[in-house]
């Protein structure tokens, strides 16, 4: 069998009995935190455009849950989805792979599916997710370094193979399917720090949803699209770093081993881990902000690369930019959603500190990979970050694994925290929402999440 | 350096380019309607059938809706509709080309009839179609030859900068919505070249028009982007042009208008443009040497390196791969006498004189057929160098070189095979012929049209062509 043969095979062919307990109560986390940060996705400023587009599509007869026009096509409805998913930067991760949960989520939500249990839900994004992962890992970080942003170009296929799981393709429409989403696998960094990084999301959802209707309608596509010249691994990574990682489909499951990242922090994930270390430190040594005369961060390879606003002139930017990020957590002692207001990047006492920070990577600090050829941005190695006060104290901490990883896992209590802050953000009922977050918890006994979800349809 | 992005913002933005310039005016106006033609004729593709049960099924709601000019629901989300116009004129291979900057013309027209804008008239789609096949040819330019061999379709990752920017025109943009549609239309940009000869392929040209309204809408409702995207670091150019791209890609931008200098290639046969040389040298031998295909043993043709590559399918098993056979284009041009719809059914595929006559090609590429290109690094295969093609028969072998293709600027179509073009497209789309007839004179005057959206629905196909199944359900 080729790769792509494994692939479609794997969608098609998985018993439901092969796809263990552990991975899908795994899920069940992803899935409720990335329903919250969808809902949270229209206080944004890309939340509040996307929403403009679909409503300038045609005439607006009530709204589904996210906020987006009912009645809209499948695939439409996948990309407002995933965009407000991504809107705050502030859905989960794994390094290497991108933000597949807020794809995953959305593609199978927007399914013309009458009912969708929870546990078909469950099965789908463990699958999905598996997929994702995978195509990912065959693609390598080559595939990164040229500029592409890996959410966007492999989450369509996650998101194909969720769908085509859900719609019960056989193996030739699935295989057409990844055929069609390869031709749809577009987005570039250059957009990162604009309202177009969460629309790539969006479009990693649509485009699956779009490829699998497309092939169960009867369109044809390469059935290898995977293999060869000319096919998307020789494309889009020169044949990719890693093409046996198809091999192990399943082995381990990825949503197991190495498991997402749920943010703790609503912005780039490079920036989590010199969070963690300044909000240490301060913590630690009682560091008030204006006493800070100098923030030294040394990063390993390539962990400044996505970080290019270094002056953010928006919230968004400020996303993307460690100097306010850092300042930003100094100065409030914690990094919430507020803090990536228009208004708020302009803060004096946060200005001031921007300043002071001096960041620059150092091999030294990815021992393992210094070339950062085999890990992202966000992880592999360590940071180190040093302050200085003005009483001429010097401190310094080391952070390796960043809040929220598999390694340092949010507790019960972050996530359900972050639940409710996500959706007063988005402007719905906090006891609706409290009963919404306790049922999600036991997704796998959900008999239609539809109807669950239902209720939380936002005014037009 | 002015920044090329910056360049082609202004552009777009520009005064109105159409009127006062007759040549430009002149060449819009054909290149125009030529797509209308082959996007009617696309209801009779196999293509259109699973586009119909698509729609169906995303769009339930609009099914009991009367049809527009396409044959589809009118109402249709305007990305949708773009993606089935696009879909269609490009589902028999019959629309236009530009060599190095893909099928761009049936792209522009469904980018700028899918706008949700009330009137278009006839002068607003002029200017917008000229300003999208002008920034489609020069992104092209700068995005270079090696994009294509890389594995990318160029009418799929560069005509959706082409319908972005008809888009942007129609929609009236300011320059920064222009910048960042341009920005979003970038992150939209994909297509592979594997597949071809599938119905993906045709799809392409639908992603690339719901691309460019998509990209233009978004940045109408407040989306931002990038605002240099073709420039610098990690942008479209360093991204998809694997090194090649141009520097000097508008260099005269605004003073040549591609659509007149060199002209669109209007395709006088609905498949791969690669075929096109090594056919039309058949015909001319078969006319001047009174050659029926029964008696042919053998038919060579010598090909400039790359003509081949595209032409993935020596024995082709349906109509998608037909098109993308020189085989059957060989086979089929020798017993039709032309190339035409009717060459690429199903049935046309399977006769068995069709298979005998594939069995007598030889095909060869030599590096002496494109000398000056020899590696085939700078130009299309369609056009580079030139073809050699000989016919065996029981009296001998006889041979001819052929340089341009037919419709190429250098050989253009006339305005008799144009006008013929047209009605055999509306026909094999199942369309009145008196319809047809009446309504060419009309688009002929497109400057004058009050709403173009008028005269297209005139084009409304009155019954369901037979083979179009309406009901919406999976293939299994």
């Amino acid at each position: 069998m080729n790769l792509t043969d494994r692939v479609a095979a794997f969608i098609v062919d998985t018993p439901r009995s092969a796809v263990p307990k552990e991975a899908t109560d795994a899920a069940v986390r992803p899935i409720a935190d990335t329903i919250g940060v969808i809902m949270a996705g229209s206080s944004g400023d890309a939340g509040k455009s996307v929403m403009a587009y679909a409503d300038a599509l045609g005439p607006v007869a009530g709204r589904t849950w996210t906020g987006s026009p009912a009645g809209l096509s499948p695939d439409t409805q996948a990309l407002i989805s995933s965009t407000l998913g991504h809107a705050l930067d502030y859905d989960d991760e794994l390094a290497g792979v991108g933000h597949p949960s807020s794809i995953l989520v959305s593609a199978i939500l927007a399914l013309p599916l009458a009912e969708l249990s929870g546990d078909q839900v469950l099965e789908a994004f463990v699958i999905g997710y598996e997929v994702n992962v995978k195509v990912a890992n065959a693609l390598g970080h080559r595939h990164y370094r040229k500029g592409w942003h890996t959410t966007a170009t492999v989450g369509g296929f996650g998101a194909a193979a969720a769908a085509c799981r859900l719609l019960h393709l056989d193996l030739d429409q699935t295989r057409y399917a990844l055929g069609i989403v390869a031709s749809l696998a577009g987005g570039l960094q250059r957009n990162f720090g604009t309202m177009t990084k969460p629309l790539h999301s969006g479009l990693a959802a649509r485009n699956g949803v779009l490829a699998a209707q497309l092939a169960q309608s009867g369109f044809t596509a390469s059935a290898d699209i995977l293999d060869g010249g000319r096919g998307f691994f020789d494309v889009y990574a020169d044949q990719g770093d890693h093409p046996e990682a198809i091999d192990r489909l399943g082995a381990p499951w990825a949503i197991l081993d190495p498991g997402p990242t749920l943010k703790k922090y609503p912005c780039c994930y490079a920036t989590h881990r010199p969070i963690d270390a300044v909000l240490q430190l301060q913590a630690r040594h009682g560091i008030e902000a204006d006493s800070i005369e100098k923030i030294t961060v040394r990063a390993p390879t390539f962990g400044l690369h996505p970080l290019i606003y270094h002056d953010p002139k928006t919230g968004l930017q400020g996303k993307f930019c460690l100097e306010y990020v850092l300042s930003a957590a100094l100065v409030g002692k914690q990094v919430v959603l507020d803090d990536f207001s228009d208004t708020a990047i302009n803060r004096p006492q946060v200005r001031r500190l921007m300043a002071l920070v001096e960041a620059k990577e150092d091999p030294a600090c990815r021992p393992e990979d210094p070339e950062a050829k085999n890990s992202s941005a966000g992880t592999g190695g360590f940071h180190i970050v040093t302050i200085r006060t003005a009483d001429g104290g010097e401190v310094s901490t080391k952070v390796q694994y960043p809040s929220g990883s598999p390694y340092h896992p949010l507790s019960d209590a972050d996530i359900a925290e972050k639940f409710r802050d996500c959706l007063a953000a988005g402007g719905r009922d906090a006891a609706a929402g409290a009963r919404l977050f306790a049922q999600l918890t036991e997704l796998q006994d959900v008999p239609d999440i539809h109807a669950l979800l239902a209720g939380f349809t936002v005014r037009g | 350096m002015t920044a090329l992005t910056a360049q082609l913002v202004d552009f777009t933005c520009a005064p109105p380019p159409v009127a006062g310039d007759d040549a430009l005016g002149e060449a819009a106006t054909a290149a125009i309607v030529d797509s209308i033609g082959v996007v009617l004729a696309g209801a009779g593709s196999e293509v259109s059938d699973a586009l119909h049960r698509y729609v169906g099924t995303v769009a339930p709601a609009a099914a009991q809706e009367p049809s527009d000019w396409t044959g589809f629901q009118a109402g249709l989300a305007p990305d949708l509709t773009a993606l089935v116009t696009g879909t269609l004129g490009h589902a028999l291979d019959f629309d236009d080309a530009l060599p190095g900057a893909g099928h761009p013309s049936v792209i522009l027209l469904s980018a700028a009839t899918s706008l949700p804008v009330g009137q278009l008239p006839g002068s607003l789609l002029l200017d917008a179609f000229a300003v999208g096949f002008e920034v489609n040819a020069r992104v092209a330019k700068a995005v270079g030859h090696k994009h294509y061999l890389h594995g990318w379709h160029t009418t799929a990752t560069v005509c959706c900068f082409g319908a972005a920017a008809a888009a942007a025109r129609v929609l009236r943009l300011s320059p920064v919505q222009v910048a960042r549609t341009y920005g979003i239309v970038a992150s939209l940009a994909a297509g592979l070249q594997r597949n071809f000869g599938t119905f993906t392929k045709p799809l392409h040209s639908g992603f690339a028009a719901r691309a460019g309204v998509m990209a233009a809408l978004m940045a109408e409702a407040g989306m931002t982007a990038d605002e240099s995207i073709l420039d610098g670091d990690r942008g479209f150019l360093a991204v998809y042009a694997q090194g090649a791209q141009q520097g000097d890609a508008v260099a005269d931008l605004g003073r040549r208008w591609s659509l007149v200098q060199p002209g669109t290639t209007q395709k006088k046969y609905p498949c791969a443009l690669e075929t096109y040389r090594a056919v039309d040298g058949l015909l001319e031998l078969q006319a001047r040497h009174g050659i029926a295909a029964a008696d042919i043993a053998g038919i060579s043709a010598v090909l400039p390196p790359g003509t081949l590559g595209p032409l993935r399918y020596p024995r082709p098993r349906d109509e998608m791969q037909a098109k993308f056979s020189m085989p059957y284009a060989l086979a089929a041009a020798a017993l039709d006498g032309t190339l035409s719809n009717s060459s690429f059914t199903p049935a046309a595929i399977a006769r068995p004189e069709a298979a005998r006559l594939m069995t007598c090609v030889q095909l060869r590429e030599d590096v002496a057929n494109r000398p000056e290109d020899p590696s085939g690094r700078n130009s299309s295969a369609s056009f580079g160098g030139f073809v050699d093609v000989a016919v065996t028969t029981a009296a001998g072998i006889v041979s001819t070189r052929v340089h341009h293709p037919a419709g190429s600027p250098q050989r253009p179509l006339s305005a008799a095979d144009r006008t013929a073009k047209f009605l055999d497209c509306a026909a094999f789309g199942g369309r009145d012929a008196d319809v047809a007839s009446d309504v060419l004179p009309q688009l002929s005057r497109l400057s004058e049209v009050p709403d173009v959206h008028d005269i297209l629905n005139r084009l409304t196909p009155t019954h369901v062509l037979d083979h179009c199944a309406q009901e919406g359900s999976p293939r299994s």
